[in-house]
């Protein structure tokens, strides 16, 4: 037998505690009373604390409260979608770039003295251009010679159009 | 086991099964179960209905966070553990009121009156019902002087309404113990009640004694000794 079982109350002191243990009963039932609508209350937040608790992704993510949880998921989903935006972003920019053709262009220093040697042939070999383009460009150049003696002393670049850059 | 109990194990099983999924009617039917036995438990501390509230809310929250997150380990123990949880939650709110505690409950003498006036509809004397709430006031007044773990026993057993059997589980001590220091604290309870009707008896007979000239002299004497 226990030995606790053997300090337990003999029937008159039971007696003794009942009407005790009756008004305590008394109160207990008082304050059960709760207030109308509670158990709507807690029933909806104790709900939406398991809903707001269970895991959303896969690995599970340690947090003492619903609240914290969320906090952590919503910042996920922001650095997700600034992450997205970024890399959008980058990627557009590089494409971009390497949709725009890159314009030729000549040394005007080399061709303003290839044209002072008359040298057709150097002007040719500068950008091993052939086409129309080139051809045009040249011709301007060659009209312009205002523009090509300025070219010498102050070297610029001057794209397939003629236009310096 | 009892192939009763095991089915009611079983069948809680579900429910909180289904309350970890956040399922709306598993969560009426907790809350339904056993809300109102917690929310005893902590109005029978804090004496305020609203914080009662917010106390049991908490728990419960508490609760469903921990069943979510597969916390819940003590199979077959819901009630132990459900109401481990409130007792932690409604000590550390007593600790934090401790110095605020307000020693009289005016809504429980008002909810008490609302019983008294349906009981004066069906014909109990108003004398008797004035004297349940005078009684209800002093056991309030007796409970607050008993040492934490025979009121913690009382509140448990009758307020949150725990056999035996849950409450070793619970406290992790033998049934007989608890039996034994159940008993205790009911008797402890009976002796301040005792003292405190004395002392009243005492404080009427000398105030219906003395004369009307010293009457006033008289009570504000006994209440400084109060």
């Amino acid at each position: 037998m226990n030995k606790d079982i053997k300090n337990l109350p003999a029937d008159g002191d039971a007696h003794d505690v009942s009407e005790m243990e009756a008004s305590v009963n008394r109160l207990a039932e008082l304050d059960r009373m709760a207030p109308a609508g509670m158990q709507v209350r807690i029933a909806a937040a104790a709900m939406l604390a398991a809903r707001n608790a269970a895991p959303v992704v896969a690995g599970r993510v340690p947090a003492a409260h619903g609240a914290s949880r969320q906090g952590f998921t919503r910042s996920r989903q922001w650095a997700m979608a600034a992450t997205l935006l970024i890399g959008f972003g980058v990627g557009f920019s590089v494409l971009s770039r390497l949709s725009q053709p890159t314009p030729t262009v000549i040394d005007s220093t080399a061709a303003a003295a290839a044209l002072a040697q008359e040298d057709m042939e150097s002007w040719l070999t500068l950008t091993e251009a052939t086409d129309e383009t080139f051809t045009s460009a040249v011709k301007q150049l060659t009209s312009d010679t205002s523009r090509v003696s300025e070219s010498v002393t102050s070297p610029t670049m001057i794209s397939l159009d003629g236009d310096s850059l | 086991m009892s192939a009763e109990g095991s089915a009611e194990n079983a069948a809680l099983a579900v429910l909180l099964e289904s309350a970890s999924k956040g399922e709306a009617d598993a969560w009426r039917t907790l809350v339904d179960l056993y809300s109102r036995r917690v929310f005893a438990l902590a109005k029978s501390r804090c004496r305020s209905s609203e914080l009662a509230e917010e106390i049991t809310q908490s728990v419960f929250v508490t609760i469903a966070t921990k069943l979510s997150q597969s916390e819940y380990t003590e199979k077959g123990r819901f009630e132990s553990w459900l109401f481990r949880v409130a007792m932690n939650r409604i000590r550390d709110e007593a600790r934090r009121a401790k110095r605020h505690a307000t020693p009289t409950d005016p809504e429980a003498v008002s909810a008490l009156a609302d019983r008294s006036r349906m009981s004066d509809a069906s014909g109990a004397s108003s004398a008797t019902n004035e004297e349940s709430v005078q009684q209800i006031a002093r056991l309030r007044l007796a409970m607050d002087q008993l040492s934490d773990a025979d009121r913690e026993i009382i509140e448990l057993r009758h307020h949150g309404q725990m056999s035996f059997q849950q409450l070793a589980d619970m406290l992790n001590e033998p049934m007989g113990t608890l039996l034994a220091r159940h008993h205790r604290a009911l008797r402890k309870l009976k002796e301040i009640m005792s003292e405190a009707m004395s002392q009243e008896i005492d404080r009427a007979a000398g105030t219906a004694l003395t004369p009307t000239t010293t009457h006033s002299t008289v009570r504000i004497g006994s209440e400084k000794q109060r």
